[in-house]
């Protein structure tokens, strides 16, 4: 790939970022400030909403004493330091909430989508190549059940069956209670247990992104297998894919290095919109195994309207998404060489 | 640009499998696993003990882990492991509060001010005596950072006598005060520790404080544990505090409180992953297999009751005394403790039963439907007007119980009588804005137990914090209000009980308040456990708890 054309689509993402940013943070603002409801009543409980005092000095210590121009005017200008404030639900700096619960989220993300991605595309391959016979019948109808199926409902029949009743998966949370986390440097579990040496965290902590994971990548492997099935048998029908296998070429080389290599491009741009589903996926994924990532940070927040803290999960999710697309994109210009970053 | 390699994409999606397949065979429950595996017996654990690490499951746990910023029900059972008080209530008994960190207390005559003399005994766990400077410094830092738990010190003044001696002096009378006293909340923790880290009792402590981080892996108190964890909204770790200076410790070297949603804690009680359940919803209880485990069932201390407004400018039927006559007996009370579960009651007062001064069975008001249908006539309620509406939260659960399926019954008794009221569905942080502001028709809310004494439902009251809610002042009610004031002031206990007695008896037959319920909550605990009660002020007292 060119150099230079990377650098100035790099360029050119990184300007929009700044404006994406800006329009994420305003329109966030604007709608969680317009829902009905004072935070201080949320946060400091009816207990203590008489107590004028402890009113006061929440609303004074978070801004909420100031017009709305204000205290938008002051998080923008915080946030160009890096500042994301502080969250009023649990008083410490939300980049520090964040810093604990995206590391969470994105390894849970990075199990689900890499479950999808090998069960969407095997599946998916081998739907299209026995289409119409029975394999292709049960593939399409669990990818059915898997895009349809609640993941709500999904995770807590999953956590029933497999963790309850079979005992194949541990219980909720990161790790088995009791045991203490690695030091942190990523934040990632299984990364920093692996940095750390400690091997029995190392495996309870990937033990315990199994089942979440699989719950999540469920709805995405669904997605996916359509996907590469629809995107594979359109190549099938190709003349060189025909031209290959009247040579005598093995099945295996034709569809590993004919067929996937071109059917890998539109599936390629699902990866984009299979990372948001998951991301939408832990909101409720995480509620059920208590897990301390984004999702159940996004919703306690947004009940208590934790203004800060909102703001703070708009902004990264909005980053990741940017980058995501970034990925996917430059990807894209990998797997078929044609297509050139513009 | 080099084409892609193929190989080695496929070895890298071969790698992945392998190691996800190895996890999952790490399931293996002969795998050596490293931590502590709570179903079975630790092998550090002393031979007569069947494990040493207690986990216990909650829905939430303490948003901080600041002792004086904290005030959640789900708090208190924790904070009181590591901090104690001056006076504390026993596992079995909310009635009477009882010596802790104080070994007496004298009170003057007019109830403003409370002499406590400090044990000599007690030390906090890096080993220094607990003296009246911590007393002094921990109750005002409670008041001024001005947190969630501050208004347990309005009106009141801690004041160092000398380095075993405290008084507390209130604004005005207070004999409830012994009664807040308990709450742990007012923990004392180690002044030269928490100065150390940032943390200030000073006037202006709102502001300056900078001790919440410290909090968050460390503690100070005189309990029997120390703190070395605490994740918001995931865990909070209790390890064992060597320098305990009493012999009431529960037997265990950690204690590990999760928050943990009530479906999955439901079935982790049953894997054995978890010792205590606390949240499990009581409808859930009887799909349990009970097999090693014990299941308590009984009545929890909030009380449900609905509201409507006093003020005919908010709305012109719905404020009106005989509208709210027409409520009292429209309500099918039997039908709503049907929603409430089996071992729901229905709160015939104003106050738990549990609580000294709650009115017997004989005083519960029946549904009347004539009766309501007479009043609701008066009231001009049964014909066409703007509607009235019933506002409630839908994020709202009590004890595990939706308060959805209660507001339908609710609409569905009201129309009965030939009332319809609109439901007004809301979260919970915006249902309670217009509440705070009195601006709703009508809500179905609750009250829980500040302090587990009958002062503490005396807000429902005329000119009380939720009586104005309800823009009932209390000038409105005078006779209502000054009973209310009586019975707040009364020291003598019989006199004080028969006051508030009253005080309810006048608030069923003339208040726009409507108590319901008190719905059934579940505890479900490892059988070899033992100890274990609901408790109207710490959920659990867990220094009760040991095995059996």
């Amino acid at each position: 790939m060119d150099r230079q054309a990377l650098l100035r689509f790099l360029g050119r993402r990184l300007v929009s970022v700044v404006f994406l940013i800006f329009g994420v943070t305003a329109v966030t603002f604007v709608i969680t400030t317009q829902v009905p409801g004072d935070p201080a009543l949320a946060v400091l409980g009816p207990d203590a909403i008489d107590d004028e005092r402890a009113v006061e000095a929440f609303r004074q210590r978070y801004g909420l004493d100031q017009p709305l121009p204000v205290q938008y005017g002051r998080y923008v200008r915080n946030l160009a330091r890096g500042d994301f404030g502080e969250s009023q639900l649990t008083r410490r700096p939300v980049s520090r909430d964040l810093w604990r619960a995206f590391p969470a989220t994105i390894e849970l993300a990075v199990v689900a989508i890499s479950l999808a991605v090998v069960c969407g595309v095997t599946f998916g391959v081998a739907a299209a190549m026995h289409r119409d016979r029975l394999i292709d019948r049960v593939l399409r109808v669990v990818s059915l059940a898997g895009v349809s199926m609640p993941v709500f409902w999904l995770a807590i029949v999953a956590f029933y069956f497999l963790s309850f009743r079979l005992g194949w998966f541990p219980g909720v949370g990161r790790l088995t209670p009791g045991l203490v986390p690695p030091p942190q440097v990523t934040g990632l579990y299984t990364v920093d247990a692996a940095l750390a040496g400690q091997w029995d965290v190392y495996w309870d902590a990937l033990r315990h992104t199994l089942l979440p994971g699989l719950v999540l990548a469920s709805v995405s492997a669904g997605q996916l297998t359509r996907f590469t099935r629809s995107a594979v048998l359109e190549v099938v029908s190709m003349d060189y894919v025909r031209t290959a296998s009247a040579k005598g070429l093995p099945g295996r080389i034709i569809v590993t290095r004919h067929i996937l290599r071109a059917a890998l491009v539109p599936v390629v741009t699902l990866l984009g919109l299979i990372f948001g589903t998951v991301l939408t996926g832990t909101v409720l994924v995480e509620q059920i195994f208590s897990w301390p990532g984004m999702g159940r940070y996004a919703f306690r927040s947004a009940i208590n309207l934790d203004l800060p803290a909102i703001m703070g999960v708009a902004v990264v999710v909005a980053v990741l998404y940017i980058t995501i697309n970034f990925i996917v994109d430059v990807l894209y210009s990998i797997i078929d060489p044609r297509i050139r970053l513009g | 640009m080099k084409p892609l390699n193929r190989r080695g994409l496929l070895w890298l999606a071969l790698l992945m499998t392998l190691i996800l397949a190895a996890a999952a065979c790490g399931t293996d429950p002969d795998e050596p696993v490293a931590e502590p595996d709570p179903a079975d017996p630790d092998p550090d654990v002393a031979d007569d003990l069947p494990f040493d690490t207690l986990i216990v499951d909650q829905a939430s746990i303490n948003r901080s882990a600041d002792v004086h910023n904290e005030t959640s029900v789900e708090g208190r059972m924790q904070f009181r492991l590591t901090y104690q008080t001056l006076l504390k209530f026993e596992a079995d008994d909310i009635t009477e509060p009882v010596p802790w960190l104080a070994e007496s207390m004298e009170v003057n005559d007019d109830n403003t001010e409370f002499t406590f003399t400090l044990r000599q005994d007690a030390v906090f766990s890096d080993g220094s005596p607990v003296t009246a400077e911590d007393v002094v410094f921990s109750l005002n830092r409670l008041k001024h950072l001005a947190g969630p738990a501050a208004w347990l010190m309005e009106g009141v003044t801690p004041e160092e006598i000398d380095s075993s001696t405290v008084v507390l002096r209130t604004d005005e009378p207070m004999p409830e005060l012994p009664m807040l006293i308990p709450n742990p909340a007012l923990g004392i923790a180690n002044a030269a520790v928490l100065r150390e880290h940032g943390a200030s009792a000073d006037e202006d402590a709102a502001e300056t404080d900078e001790a919440g981080a410290f909090f968050e892996s460390d503690s100070a108190g005189s309990g029997p544990y120390v703190i070395t964890r605490w994740e918001d909204d995931q865990e909070m770790i209790l390890e064992r505090n060597e320098n305990y200076w009493a012999d009431d410790a529960p037997p265990f070297q950690r204690i590990v409180f999760r928050a943990t949603d009530p479906a999955t804690q439901r079935l982790a009680i049953q894997t054995g992953e978890t010792h205590i359940a606390i949240d499990v919803v009581p409808d859930d209880v009887a799909g349990i297999d009970p097999s090693g485990l014990e299941i308590l069932l009984e009545p929890g201390f909030i009380l449900w009751y609905l509201q409507s407004t006093a003020s005919t400018d908010v709305h012109p039927i719905a404020g009106q005394p005989d509208f709210w006559e027409g409520v009292r007996y429209a309500i099918d009370y039997e039908g709503i403790l049907e929603i409430g579960g089996e071992d729901a009651v229905q709160v015939c007062g104003l106050m738990p039963f549990q609580v000294m001064g709650a009115l017997p069975d004989e005083d519960c008001v029946e549904r009347d439907l004539d009766r309501a249908r007479a009043a609701f006539e008066r009231a001009g309620a049964t014909g066409d007007h703007e509607p009235i509406e019933m506002e409630y939260g839908t994020d709202l659960a009590l004890d595990g119980l939706s308060v959805v399926p209660v507001a339908e019954r609710l609409q569905a008794n009201l129309a009965e009588a030939g009332v319809n009221v609109t439901l007004r569905p809301a979260l919970m942080a915006t249902a309670l804005d217009r509440w705070r502001d009195g601006q709703s028709d009508m809500g179905l809310w609750s009250v829980s137990m500040r302090h587990p004494d009958p002062s503490s439902y005396l807000v429902l009251a005329p000119g009380g914090a939720s009586g104005l809610r309800a823009n009932w002042e209390a000038d409105m009610a005078p006779h209502i209000a000054d009973l209310a004031e009586q019975a707040r002031t009364e020291t003598d206990p019989d006199r004080r009980e028969e006051l508030f007695q009253e005080w309810q008896r006048a608030m069923l037959e003339e208040s726009p308040i409507f108590p319901l319920m008190q719905i059934a909550r579940a505890i479900i605990h490892d059988e070899r456990l033992t100890g274990i009660q609901a408790h109207g002020l710490y959920r659990i007292d867990m220094y009760a708890v040991d095995f059996r």
